[in-house]
């Protein structure tokens, strides 16, 4: 018996050919079962362990022999993707095996030609591989249905990411459409590396069918994992003025370089576009001694290609990307990956750290740069720890989604023309997420249908009607649709990517500069009617990175409150041993331990206790309260909204609110008592504390930008009309309660909050099983300032920390700034004094007067000016404007003390500026920063003006 | 269930593959003349000589046809 054996000689042969030696445990399990059975099957085994070929080996097998008997001719087993790049990889790995076999193997998706589309169907590939998408595509097509028919097999691969999104809902209806197409049943086999929840993911790909669920090789995964957090030295503060860039990013920047520089192949992740960007362009300003590129989903298919390309064959040596790298791309041989501030996930960081030592029997090696900031550390030594475990976060299969069950419809009767209702309802309750469906809320959902004139009703049956067809093909992917436009390079006319509308329209305009491909360009021009932004190479090192939407990825639950329970055991550990432990545990390095104990420890001494999962503190500082509530991204996002439309509505205080995992900050005009975020926990139950969040969530923004992607998913409103030119408010109010509204509704909630377990906290409060520990501190203390100062840190993952880092070096520049400060009040004082060398509130040292005029220290004149106006003599016009404007600068002295002369350091921010930028309002250190951050870019934008 | 008949196994399977064809009426007549053949096999032989020098979608037809026929066969 051969070592390959139960597999036909010419696979073994094949195999012995290509230096395969042996099977992997999950083909040694696999392998047997797939090739006698036509059992479902879920395969789980560790990222680059060999899942493709356990699915298919045993299913060409069973082709070859099929071939023996008869002539083939048809699609026989159908390999599912959920990425166009993935479907091309996986086509590479096949295609010599198919040849050596006799059989045919082809590609189709989104960028198939028509030519390759037209062959197929004349000459249908024995294997097809595709995404899900394309699946829908092919479902009503004439010709390619009938190949269909014969189809035995189909592939779901790296199926976790398909299942937590609409795209697997549908692919799980469409399974069912198949088989009720082709009137018979096929073998269904999920792959994937990551699953937290198998039996409903395997729920998912069979349906009501039995699901045999294979595990195999993480016990022999290898990972070296560790969590640094470079620190800056004086060399690092030089090369940051240099950079214009901070120098503790710089720090991390430099400690990626000799990272890279002593490894062959490295894939940088960052956890947004946006910073994947920021990070491309400073490399490249430190000119390293190697070659490397930026990759993500909105760069050009031919730049991604490109990248990916060079880095396989050895041409660069690093690749700074996204998420459109982290699935199964084969990038040929990584042996290191950096991951660039938290990882948020545990399911992340597996799939991004087994880029490195793809393959089985390498250990994959992946080094997490956090950021100087309690949260980032222990969250980033917490997932490390999970990873190590397996602890993979579940997928969140929707559920009822009634704009995917409406297309699918549509889908039906493209396959069939007319269908009973009963018997459409059958097939339905099939498909795992729509399981639960009623004859009732089917009814509706087709009553609205019929509405639109998607069908038409005939007594029990429902029929094709005109515009069955446009709505199915205009409709067939369930990726929300931001509207994008193209960025082209002028001189070669070429397109370097495309950038969201939502940038473009609030970021983009002419003249402004913008990083992409880690490069800066200039926008030379926007054409009205295409959108499409013209750009020309610019150079510099001072420019925005585009943002886009919809990246905020969030810490799940279980992360957060382990987080919190790692600050507790920190403070409890014999210092001694605390080092060793928070290594061999967590992976964090030596550099943060004494930073995590200091901050932890003043925090304690602050607030006397730490938050945990079962006791709250409710911290009472100066201009607001934070609740510090250590229960993940989603459960906090649907708690704040609800404690704070409480505090607004019983107690007539307008209550602005912000959340991070840990914690929820309350601000508002005047002080908020503790004691009524209390009452609020106290008398609310769970189902009450549901019907607030829904009520709240109607009016927020996030629920109309979700109703509009929902209304143009069912043809409430035009694919292609402009957001600004939908009347929002006026839709929803009209279409409350139908099923576009309740498809809204679910989406918000179950994307971005966790309503169940915002609904128990409040049952547990009643019940005693939450503690809540109130304290009043003079000023946030650590724990809080890390949402007080960084509010923005959730909001634009990654670059988070660098925007303050970014306001931090601005703010040394300011205070190094030189003034000449004049006494206006007696004229006896007259001295040029660095900004940093002075208290907060200034005044004269000989009168005591704090009306002091700042100008520049080059203007010695402006004491003779003062004493010319004291002698009641006239003024020249240019005399007149300088005296009138220190004036305006002694006011605000007087009034906001070295705040002032802070917001007067700003480039080309005069007294009037100033006046407009100083509110009384205006406490928070970073807020002034960002304020005068906003003056010195307009100043910047219109100084040809001036 | 009785077995269908050479003629009408031709007949079954245009009728079952009709919605598939492109050259619905060129397929038809190819059908209504080969109908009234002896064997199966000699309709399939037909069929694949027909298919040699067809124009390529109507080659996919017939093939279609074909391959319908030895299902129906089987």
């Amino acid at each position: 018996m051969s070592e390959f054996s139960p597999l036909s000689n010419e696979i073994a042969d094949f195999l012995r050919k290509t230096g395969i030696v042996q099977f992997t445990p999950i083909q040694e399990r696999a392998i047997p079962l797939l090739h006698d059975s036509s059992e479902n099957a879920l395969l789980l085994a560790p990222t680059g362990s060999g899942k493709t070929e356990a699915a298919l080996l045993p299913l060409l097998n069973r082709l070859q022999r099929l071939k023996e008997t008869k002539e083939l001719f048809g699609f026989y087993i159908l390999y599912i993707t959920p990425l166009r790049a993935l479907n091309r990889d996986v086509f590479k790995r096949i295609e010599e095996l198919c040849e050596h076999l006799g059989l045919t193997v082809a590609v189709r998706h989104g960028d198939t030609t028509q030519y390759a589309r037209r062959k197929q169907a004349i000459h249908p590939p024995n294997l097809l591989i595709t995404t899900p998408e394309s699946l829908q595509a092919i479902l009503p097509g004439k010709r390619l249905k009938h190949h269909l028919k014969t189809v035995f097999a189909i592939i779901v691969d790296e199926i976790h990411d398909l299942a937590d999104s609409k795209r697997g809902t549908q692919l799980s209806l469409g399974l069912e459409r198949l088989e009720h197409v082709i009137g018979k049943r096929v073998q269904r086999i999920g792959l994937s590396a990551t699953v937290g929840n198998p039996k409903e993911v395997a729920a998912l790909l069979s349906g009501k069918g039995e699901v045999k669920t294979l595990w195999a090789g993480y016990d022999k995964r290898q990972m070296e994992l560790s969590v640094a957090m470079p620190e800056p030295t004086d060399n690092h503060k030089q090369l940051a003025r240099k950079l214009s860039y901070p120098p503790h990013s710089v720090a991390r920047l430099e400690t990626i370089v000799n990272l890279i520089k002593t490894h062959t192949s490295v894939i940088v992740f960052t956890n947004t576009r946006s910073f994947s960007e920021v990070l491309g362009a400073k490399m490249r300003a430190l000119k390293p001694p190697y070659d490397f590129d930026v990759h993500h989903g909105s760069l050009s298919r031919t730049a991604r290609l490109s990248a990916e390309d060079r880095l396989k064959t050895g041409v660069s040596r690093a690749i700074i990307a996204t998420s459109s790298l982290e699935l199964g791309i084969d990038i040929g041989q990584a042996d290191l990956v950096i991951q660039y501030s938290s990882p948020r996930e545990v399911s992340r960081m597996l799939q991004r750290s087994g880029r490195s030592g793809h393959g089985f029997g390498r250990s994959s090696k992946g080094v997490v740069i956090a950021t100087v900031n309690l949260d980032d550390i222990t969250e980033s030594g917490v997932i490390l720890r999970r990873a190590r475990q397996n602890k993979v976060e579940n997928a969140k299969i929707p559920r009822k989604s009634w704009d995917v069950l409406g297309h699918q419809i549509a889908g039906f009767l493209m396959d069939t023309d007319q269908i009973e209702k009963a018997e459409l309802l059958r097939i339905i309750n099939q498909a795992y997420p729509f399981g639960q469906v009623s004859m009732s809320e089917l009814e509706i959902l087709i009553g609205f249908l019929e509405g639109r004139r998607v069908l038409e009703t005939a007594g029990a049956d429902v029929k094709r009607a005109g515009k069955t067809r446009v709505f199915y093909y205009d409709r067939l992917s369930t990726i929300p649709d931001v509207q994008q436009v193209n960025a082209v390079d002028m001189t070669t006319r070429t397109s370097i990517g495309v950038l969201d509308e939502d940038f473009v329209s609030a970021n983009v305009e002419r003249g402004s500069v913008f990083v992409f491909r880690g490069r800066p360009w200039n926008v030379v021009n926007i054409d009205d009617d295409t959108g499409e932004v013209l750009c020309a190479p610019a150079s510099g090192t001072d420019s925005e990175a585009p943002r886009w939407v919809g990246e905020m990825i969030p810490v799940p639950f279980e992360v957060a409150t382990e987080v919190a329970k790692l600050w507790n055991t920190i403070l409890e550990k014999d210092s001694k041993t605390l080092g060793k432990w928070l290594i061999r545990e967590y992976g964090i390095e030596v550099q943060a331990h004494e930073y995590l104990r200091e901050t932890l420890q003043t925090s304690m001494d602050i607030l006397k206790k730490l938050p945990t999962e079962d006791l709250f503190v409710l911290e009472d500082f100066d201009s607001g309260l934070v609740l510090h509530a250590p229960l993940g991204t989603k459960t906090n996002e649907a708690l704040g909204i609800v404690i704070a439309s409480l505090l607004t509505t019983r107690f007539g205080v307008e209550v602005a609110v912000e959340r991070d995992p840990y914690r929820i900050l309350f601000t508002a005009g005047k002080r908020m008592d503790p004691q009524w975020v209390i009452d609020v926990l106290q008398e609310y139950s769970g189902p009450q504390v549901s019907v607030i969040l829904r009520l709240a969530m109607k009016n927020t923004q996030n629920f109309s930008s979700r109703f509009i992607q929902v209304a143009r998913r069912m043809d409430v409103i035009r694919k292609d009309a402009k957001t600004k030119e939908v009347p929002v408010k006026h839709l929803i109010k009209s279409f409350e309660d139908s099923p576009v509204f309740q498809e809204a509704m679910r989406e918000v909630l179950d994307d971005k909050m966790d309503e169940k377990r915002v609904m128990d906290l409040f049952d547990r409060y009643s019940k005693g099983a939450l503690e809540i520990h109130t304290v009043t501190t003079k000023g946030p203390s650590p724990l809080a300032r890390l949402i007080v100062e960084e509010k923005t840190r959730f909001e634009v993952m990654g670059e988070i920390t660098d925007e303050d880092e970014v306001l931090r070096m601005m703010e040394e520049r300011l205070l190094s700034k030189k003034f000449r400060l004049v006494c206006m009040a007696e004229g006896h004082w007259n001295s040029v004094r660095t900004l940093s060398t002075l208290d907060d509130v200034v005044a004269c040292p000989i009168c005591d007067s704090r009306m002091i005029a700042a100008t520049s220290p080059t203007k010695k004149d402006i004491l003779k000016i003062l004493t010319k106006r004291k002698r009641g003599e006239t003024l020249t016009k240019s005399e007149e404007k300088e005296h009138k404007a220190a004036s305006l600068t002694a006011e605000l002295v007087s009034r906001y003390g070295k705040t002032a002369l802070m917001v007067l350091a700003g480039r080309g921010i005069g007294a009037t500026t100033a006046a407009r930028i100083l509110k009384p309002r205006l406490k928070d250190r970073l807020e002034i920063l960002r304020e005068i951050a906003k003056g010195e870019l307009q100043y910047e934008r219109t100084r040809q003006y001036w | 269930m009785l077995f269908p008949m050479t003629s009408s196994i031709l007949r079954t399977a245009f009728e079952r593959v009709a919605s598939h064809i492109s050259n619905l009426d060129d397929v038809k007549s190819l059908v209504d003349e080969l109908e009234n053949m002896d064997s199966l096999d000699t309709i399939i032989t037909e069929l694949e000589t027909r298919m040699e020098e067809a124009e390529v979608t109507f080659r996919t037809d017939i093939r279609i046809l074909i391959n319908e026929c030895r299902h129906i066969r089987k």
